[in-house]
């Protein structure tokens, strides 16, 4: 059980506060989830949220660099853009926690708009677009995929946007319109952790973020993906040293039951090195170099993905039917108790070690504040717990059809 | 209103504590060192050897000794091997370089003696089966020819090639023919003559309980895990390519990667700490002048850095980055500019300052939590320095002066003992 204490307000202007406290360590840990994503861009300008992401490093309203007084009081900072959230977070000394919340309400406030600061992270991600998903093997999957599996859904293009021209096109207005539309303290989930006196941090949260105005943000209303019905297919040619292959099936939401349930097939399919697919396929069988299962885990309703490279000289019909086969075998035969049990003690112990974490933590609290509500952290491991082998072979029997998959053939130039 | 325009007070880092390191050693030499940090129910237990591919006669025999551990045993197969350790909710991680081969268990307290038995089994009785090895052989040469393909990796083989030269075991690179070429004998007689107690050393950390250490000699310091005469350490000689600039060339890639680096001292050396603050000031954070110049300035990249790398006979300072094809020439000229700037000017106060801040901040952020602090001792014990080594980094930190980082850019940075490779179209 995990017992995870927190407190929890609202200020006047729609921001949520979370603040953890733990006596453990000498850093703060302060993290701001805006609740905007890839998934709210518009398809004619995709890669945007992340791009302004870029953007908020650039210097805001009162302050001309976000850096450097952050690295003056000893902290450190990041922050990742993905189709649902953006998430930003900094640790610091302690003591100075307030130059964190400083800095965060001022970026809040209103960002330093400037073309020349546009123009320079736009090359950046220019250059981020080419490193890390054309110039790599393999690199550019997910650009292929999304829009094989959704055709509606804005989930169709990947956070780093459908094509690079989307970035190079981008205008000042764009990024200015984007920002009071999402950027707000009414969407906005503010979490600490550390050792923190809580009622003087209440007070520095209203002295900081309690005079910035509540905005209208643009209200969320994203096309479902229709039930897809019938198989989808693609295959490409690239020059990678493997043939790969990729199946996807659309699953309900990341509040779902089924969430708990795919998480746990894809672990009895894939995490480690007992799990079915590595030991019957890369040991036995000997017909992929690494195959893969795993949830997109998306807050609407994501993918259920496989993944394998082959060894060279196998054939894609073969792979594929002996991967398929393991499929069927998850729709047709109850898992076996033990098996179950051990893939539900190592997500309880994935989850106990990375919570030891102050930082993720603070995430981990923003993103369940995020689904409604910052408690459910602690009824999480029970929910995996009460997955049982009938629910996984009625969600596999649901959601692993063919009608509802989509296969990519991603094959190598070389090994015609 | 509150006056946005000004940093709130905030305060500098003064002392950093670490949780203390006890050592002791068991009869079989064991040297097991315990650090006790309580407010968890977790351990991390360290088994490190000496036994990474300096040791080695035939290139991928050691690497393949201390990643096959996993994959069974004279008692239990892999499948058994895993299963017990997914069950009990443990996780056991193998890492390998150069210098050393680690066995790492993350474990549940209330399951130590299952999953500590679990690993007592893989350390005397690894017996790296024909069949796994093939699979792990395979899995890796697919592995080995992927990454080959990106320009970083075969940036960064060649600079070390040219730098400690191939018959240097920082220098050497493994070739794809290799992988065929390794043997079970080889592999198994590598594991018989070096993973031992005498060349071992574990590291505990977390929440130790009053019995750990009656319970761990128990199973690890019998004398069922025999001491045997180790293998003297061989010694290798530094052949530095005399052509200091080179071009590989991949045909397509949309980016060049860049490497640009020379020898430097390693950790044990007393100018170590002060140069690794000239290291952040050029390239170290987000905030360096490399980031600055050439990214936050002028685009040409996602990301550049520089890193010191100490390893334990030699240490290098290498800068690294990707760019597009088009900004090959400027970066290269810029990044040579931002070391003779190290060199020309002392470096402002401000910018010292807020470099010393920063450092004492990630020095306080790898001292943080029950895990991370074991590295911090784990470097003081493979390089014999004194215990209050932390305290001194922090006060070396705090008391550098810029004329003696100007000094040490001198000394150091020399243009033409500069290696520089760039991989790409």
């Amino acid at each position: 059980m995990m017992n995870i204490q927190f407190e929890r307000f609202i200020l006047d202007n729609g921001l949520r506060v979370i603040l953890h406290k733990d006596t453990n360590t000498p850093l703060v840990s302060v993290n701001l989830l805006y609740n905007v994503g890839a998934r709210d861009e518009s398809p004619d300008k995709t890669g945007f949220a992340h791009l302004f992401e870029h953007l908020m490093f650039g210097g805001s309203k009162n302050i001309p660099s976000y850096d450097t007084p952050l690295q003056m009081a000893g902290g450190e900072n990041n922050a990742f853009t993905n189709n649902d959230i953006t998430n930003y977070y900094i640790t610091l000394p302690k003591n100075n926690l307030e130059t964190g919340l400083w800095l965060e309400s001022d970026r809040m406030l209103e960002l330093d708009f400037s073309k020349k600061n546009l123009d320079i992270q736009k090359s950046v991600v220019i250059e981020e677009y080419k490193q890390r998903y054309l110039n790599q093997p393999y690199g550019d999957v997910w650009l292929l995929l999304r829009p094989l599996a959704y055709k509606v859904h804005p989930y169709q293009w990947p956070t780093i946007g459908k094509s690079i021209a989307h970035i190079q096109d981008a205008k000042l207005k764009d990024v200015k319109d984007f920002f009071f539309s999402h950027y707000a303290p009414n969407n906005c989930i503010l979490t600490i952790a550390g050792d923190i006196n809580t009622d003087e941090t209440v007070k520095l949260v209203e002295k900081w973020f309690g005079s910035i105005e509540k905005r209208k943000v643009k209200k969320r209303d994203l096309p479902k993906e229709p039930r897809q019905k019938k198989e989808r297919f693609l295959e490409v040619k690239r020059d990678v040293p493997y043939h790969a292959i990729y199946k996807v099936y659309h699953m309900p939401d990341r509040k779902s039951p089924d969430y708990y349930t795919g998480d746990i097939v894809t672990d009895i399919l894939s995490s480690g090195k007992s799990s079915r697919l590595y030991q019957r396929l890369v040991q036995d069988k000997r017909l992929f170099s690494e195959v893969n299962a795993y949830i997109t885990g998306e807050m609407d309703e994501g993918l259920l993905v496989f993944s394998g490279k082959l060894i060279d000289g196998v054939k894609m019909e073969k792979a594929e039917k002996a991967l398929q086969e393991e499929i069927e075998k998850m729709r047709d035969h109850p898992v076996d108790e033990k098996e179950l049990q051990k893939v539900k003690n190592k997500l309880e112990a994935t989850m106990v070690f990375s919570l030891i974490s102050g930082l993720n933590k603070a995430m981990e609290l923003s993103m369940f504040e995020l689904m409604g509500d910052a408690s459910l952290i602690n009824s999480e491991i029970e929910k995996y717990q009460s997955v049982h082998a009938k629910r996984i072979k009625d969600f596999a029997s649901r959601i692993l059809t063919k009608e509802n998959g989509s296969t990519l053939y991603y094959l190598s130039k070389k090994t015609d | 209103m509150v006056n946005r325009g000004i940093q709130p007070p905030f305060g500098r880092i003064h002392e950093i504590n670490i949780p203390s390191l006890e050592e002791l050693q068991l009869n079989n030499a064991l040297r097991l060192f315990l650090i006790n940090v309580p407010g968890t129910d977790i351990l991390r237990i360290e088994f490190q050897f000496d036994a990474g591919s300096w040791y080695q006669s035939k290139k991928l025999i050691a690497n393949t000794t201390g990643l096959m551990l996993l994959e069974g045993t004279k008692k239990r197969n892999d499948k058994e091997i895993a299963e017990t350790i997914d069950f009990y909710g443990a996780f056991i991680d193998l890492g390998f370089d150069q210098d050393y081969a680690s066995l790492t268990l993350f474990t549940l307290n209330k399951y130590l003696p299952q999953t500590l038995e679990i690993v007592k089994d893989i350390l005397n009785n690894s017996s790296f089966p024909e069949k796994n090895l093939l699979t792990f052989l395979n899995k890796r040469k697919q592995t080995f020819i992927i990454e080959s393909q990106k320009v970083k990796n075969i940036a960064r083989k060649k600079f070390s090639e040219v730098l400690f030269g191939k018959d240097h075991p920082y220098g050497v690179s493994a070739e794809v023919e290799d992988f065929d070429h390794v043997k079970r004998d080889e592999v198994l007689s590598f594991f018989q003559q070096y993973y031992h107690p005498e060349r071992c050393r574990v590291f505990v950390s977390g929440a130790i309980g009053e019995n750990f250490v009656p319970f761990f000699t128990k199973i690890f310091g019998d004398s069922t895990w025999k001491k045997v005469l180790p293998p003297g350490k061989p010694r290798f000689a530094i052949h530095t390519d005399s052509l200091k600039s080179h071009f590989v060339k991949k045909d397509d890639a949309l980016q060049t990667a860049l490497r640009i680096g020379c020898g430097i001292v390693t950790r044990n050396h007393e100018d170590f700490i002060s140069l690794q603050v000239l290291n952040t000031i050029l390239g170290g954070y987000f905030g360096s002048r490399l980031m600055k110049n050439i990214r936050e300035e002028k685009g040409y990249t996602y990301g550049i850095g520089s890193a010191m790398i100490p390893y334990k006979e030699a240490g290098i300072l290498v800068i690294v980055s990707e760019v597009g094809n088009e900004y090959r020439e400027n970066t290269i000229k810029e990044i040579y500019y931002e070391i003779q700037r190290l060199k020309d000017e002392t470096i402002p106060e401000e910018e010292l300052n807020l470099v010393k801040n920063f450092m004492l901040g990630d020095l306080m952020r790898s001292a943080d939590g029950p895990f991370q602090v074991v590295d911090i001792w784990k470097s003081i014990i493979e390089f014999n320095l004194p215990s209050n080594y932390f305290e001194k980094s922090i006060n070396e930190i705090k008391q550098i002066t810029g004329d003696k980082i100007r000094q040490l850019a001198n000394h150091y940075l020399i243009n033409e003992s500069l290696i520089e490779v760039v991989a790409g179209n």
